[in-house]
């Protein structure tokens, strides 16, 4: 018995090493892309605006000095379920990054099914391996933010000689609050995979990447203000708060502090229970099924029928162009986004971007008073400009994410055109993009606008759309998805602030021009002759700059050292 | 003795393979013939313990292999049909963790590493992820995988795959070898040349099921067939091979 459990524990210790690096690898948009860069960058990125967030509450402390304790106390419970419910999403879309890998797939099972393992040595080493990813990345997200708030709130008299205590609470809070996410969310996964097949736990993850994007972004637009008004009830001991979980864990953080709300105490509990309950139900639901998961991985035919899809791909195909190479890369394209969920969970995120700014916008319409959908307004029009920009946009960026990197041979043999290239990828945006926005467009606006109204902004909208892909693609000398490498952050790590201004031009600038355009005939002609100029300049430049250039699929080098040739100059 | 009886497995209802019966002695080298989606793939599978039959059994010294699963697969190395491994490891990496999970002290796995990649000539690919490896330097580190454990049954699921002249050599005296030394190899390959210098015994599947079971020797016999390629074009090839291949060749002119 107990060989037996040393050999297991061995197993499972060379399996969990194993098991990080093949969830990082599930995690990655990129096969070929460095993991451990992956996560340093992406617990960076996800780190910095609670870590900034805490460096704002300098001056909420400053302003709260001299003010009562009530007040102080109301004002930090807000703060606390602000870092709370942060943590928690993050923890969230972790989930949703990495769950895909924690079931074995046929690979997992030719290469581990026939060694002497248990499949439960197996299942608990792909869990520990998350367990333990989960909590790195919880530390990373909360710890920086935990120190910097902890020693702004010491620092006011109320609390003073309190920061270690402050501290403590603030990451356990936050550390328990994102792993009753972690673990509640790879339950849920668990179960859907087990009763529903995988197919069903992969639509769950892309649904849950764009809820956690959207719920990302509105956190930092609403939250503070709600989260205060949460923080008031919870004080004046309305029970109604403690069913929202965020509010047990920032008890959890007064209770450590140090407080004597008798709510907070109750809420406090139940923040342990729900970690407790989480804990004990992910544990059975990966394990127990591991063997009979294991046998389907490997026994599962593929019943997949893309019928749908190759109908839609082909009637695009047909309808859109008659040059067969355009038709081909376009139909290459259309079939590798709709099929490959690495794509569309890059194009989930965007959505939820443009899903969480358009709610954002109507929140502050609704706020303001001014909703109304029966007359031309620009915030309305602004809402499609904002969805046809993220589309565009999280086209171009998945564009450059290769879909079987090794299966590129045939672009490679063929060498179409550049031209043929850029053509087809303008089709295969004016098709995914401009096309489905404005037919929503046009049937949201059809019942409550006067039709000739309609038209014209659906007209000016495809316009806009047009022009904004001409210039996403000035430069642009690949295949879509058929590149030799990874695509690189770097351009969004520099380009952000031109992609935000981009925006807010594209979508709230060009929406006021439009209302003017279904009134103004003069505005309409400029706008067309504007837009028209556009198309036509970009397009003159990018052909001269296209016979000066190659397709591309391999990475171009640009290393420094190696720019500078020094064994050529020795030689 | 490895001994598969009577073994069917049905994938949704579908029979893969029906009814099929082997019976292999220590130093005895089985081949598995059969075209394409013949059943010989399950079949491995099933032998390996990677697939229970729906019906039927797969006995190791006359017990059930799944009754006793982590003892048959201590015994069992195995070569999949392609080569599908962890390809962000190295080849160390991916033959210290099946070493490791076989229970291989760390002293003498990393001899047998070193010797298996020296021997391979992927001694200087040490640190380069199996990603860019082609796909004969892959089948020789599955090979490696299968081997490193000294086990007594070896199953080889297309083992030549993307393997030069060198190494399909090579791979033909380490089977006779082991077979010399008392080991069980189960040869599946399309390769019939191959089949027919090394395997004692050959078995061909046809649409799921056995259609032939003898020596090479004895095979020919019966089939009046100058070679094993014969014997299998007359038992599992329903096709007109030649018209079909002139039909091909055509096709590029409508």
């Amino acid at each position: 018995m107990f060989a037996s459990w040393k050999r297991d524990w061995r197993q499972f210790r060379l399996l969990s090493r194993d098991a990080v690096r093949q969830l990082l690898d599930t995690a990655l948009l990129s096969r070929d892309a460095d993991p451990a860069e992956f996560a340093i960058w992406m617990m960076a990125l996800v780190a910095t605006p609670t870590a900034f967030f805490a460096m704002q509450q300098f001056r909420t402390f400053a302003g709260l000095q001299n003010a009562p304790l009530e007040v102080v106390e109301q004002v930090v419970l807000g703060l606390r379920l602000f870092f709370v419910v942060y943590g928690m999403l993050a923890s969230a879309l972790l989930a949703a990054l990495t769950w895909e890998a924690l079931f074995p797939d046929g690979r997992d099972q030719e290469v581990i099914g026939v060694l002497p393992v248990r499949p439960r040595t197996f299942a608990a080493s792909r869990l520990g391996a998350a367990v333990t990813i989960g909590v790195v990345f919880a530390a990373a997200v909360n710890l920086p933010a935990a120190l910097i708030f902890s020693m702004f709130h010491g620092s006011h008299p109320l609390y003073s000689g309190q920061i270690p205590g402050l501290f403590i609470g603030h990451v356990l809070a936050t550390m328990l609050g994102s792993m009753f996410v972690f673990f509640s969310l790879l339950a849920v996964r668990g179960l859907a995979a087990v009763m529903f097949g995988a197919r069903a736990g992969g639509w769950l993850g892309a649904a849950l990447q764009l809820i956690t994007v959207v719920l990302m972004f509105e956190v930092f637009f609403f939250l503070p203000g709600v989260l205060g008004t949460l923080g008031s009830r919870i004080l004046s001991g309305d029970v109604t708060a403690l069913w929202f979980p965020p509010v047990w864990f920032a008890a959890l953080h007064v209770w450590v502090a140090g407080s004597a709300n008798q709510l907070l105490e109750d809420a406090t509990l139940r923040a342990l229970v729900a970690v407790a309950a989480a804990t004990s139900v992910v544990v059975p639901i990966y394990l127990v099924p591991a063997a009979w998961l294991g046998r389907r991985a490997l026994e599962k035919r593929s019943r997949e029928r893309a019928a749908a899809t190759t109908f839609v791909v082909r009637t695009v195909g047909k309808i859109t162009s008659a040059r067969p190479a355009v038709r081909g890369i376009l139909l290459f394209a259309v079939a590798s986004l709709v099929r490959s969920r690495r794509h569309l969970l890059v194009l989930a995120s965007y959505f939820g971007a443009a899903v969480a700014i358009c709610i954002a916008s109507i929140l502050v319409i609704e706020v303001r008073g001014t909703f109304a959908l029966n007359t031309p307004a620009e915030w309305v029009l602004a809402l499609p400009m904002v969805f046809l920009f993220f589309a565009v946009m999280g086209l171009r960026a998945s564009f450059r994410i290769p879909t079987e990197i090794e299966a590129n041979w045939p672009f490679r043999l063929a060498q179409p055109s550049l031209s043929t290239c850029v053509n087809a990828s303008v089709l295969v945006m004016f098709t995914l993009a401009i096309l489905p926005v404005a037919v929503i467009t046009f049937g949201m606006l059809v019942p409550r606008w006067p039709l000739s109204s309609v038209l014209i902004s659906v007209a000016l909208q495809m316009v806009a759309g047009v022009v904004l892909v001409e210039c996403v693609l000035f430069g642009w000398t690949k295949v879509p998805f058929a590149c030799g490498h990874a695509p690189s952050a770097d351009l969004l790590k520099s380009w952000w602030p031109a992609y935000a201004l981009a925006l807010y031009v594209f979508a709230f600038q060009l929406s006021d021009w439009q209302v003017a355009a279904t009134t103004s005939s003069r505005a309409l002609a400029w706008y067309l002759g504007i837009a028209a100029v556009l198309i036509i300049v970009v397009r003159i430049l990018r052909y001269r700059k296209l016979r000066t250039q190659v397709l591309e699929f391999d990475a171009v080098q640009q290393h420094s050292m190696e720019r500078l040739n020094l064994s050529g100059a020795l030689n | 003795m490895l001994e598969v009886l009577n073994a069917t497995k049905s994938y949704h209802g579908l029979p893969a393979v029906r009814s099929v019966t082997i019976k292999a002695m220590p130093g005895e080298v089985i081949g598995l013939l059969g075209p394409n989606g013949s059943g010989k793939s399950t079949t491995v599978k099933m032998i390996v313990g990677l697939l229970t039959p729906t019906s039927g059994h797969v006995h190791w010294n006359g017990r059930d292999i799944h009754e006793q699963l982590l003892d048959y697969q201590a015994v069992i190395g195995y070569v999949p049909e392609e080569a599908k491994l962890y390809t962000y490891l190295t080849a160390v990496e991916y033959l210290e963790l099946v070493g490791g999970l076989r229970g291989i002290d760390s002293a003498t796995l990393r001899k047998r590493i070193d010797r298996y990649l020296e021997l391979f000539g992927l001694a200087s690919d040490l640190y380069t992820p199996m990603g860019s490896f082609s796909k004969g330097m892959r089948q020789k580190v599955l090979i490696s995988a299968a081997l490193i454990h000294d086990p007594d049954i070896i199953v080889l699921d297309e083992p030549n795959s993307g393997l030069d002249v060198a190494s399909t050599l090579i791979l033909r005296t380490v089977v006779r070898t082991l077979a010399e030394r008392g080991k069980i190899i189960i040869y599946s390959s399309h390769v019939l040349d191959i089949v027919e210098k090394v395997c004692q015994r050959v078995l061909i599947l046809h649409k799921s099921r056995v259609v032939a079971d003898d020596s090479v020797t004895r095979l020919r016999e019966l089939a009046s067939a100058a070679s094993l390629e014969q014997v299998f074009a007359s038992l599992a090839i329903d096709q007109n091979v030649e018209q079909v291949g002139r039909d091909l060749a055509d096709v590029a002119r409508l």
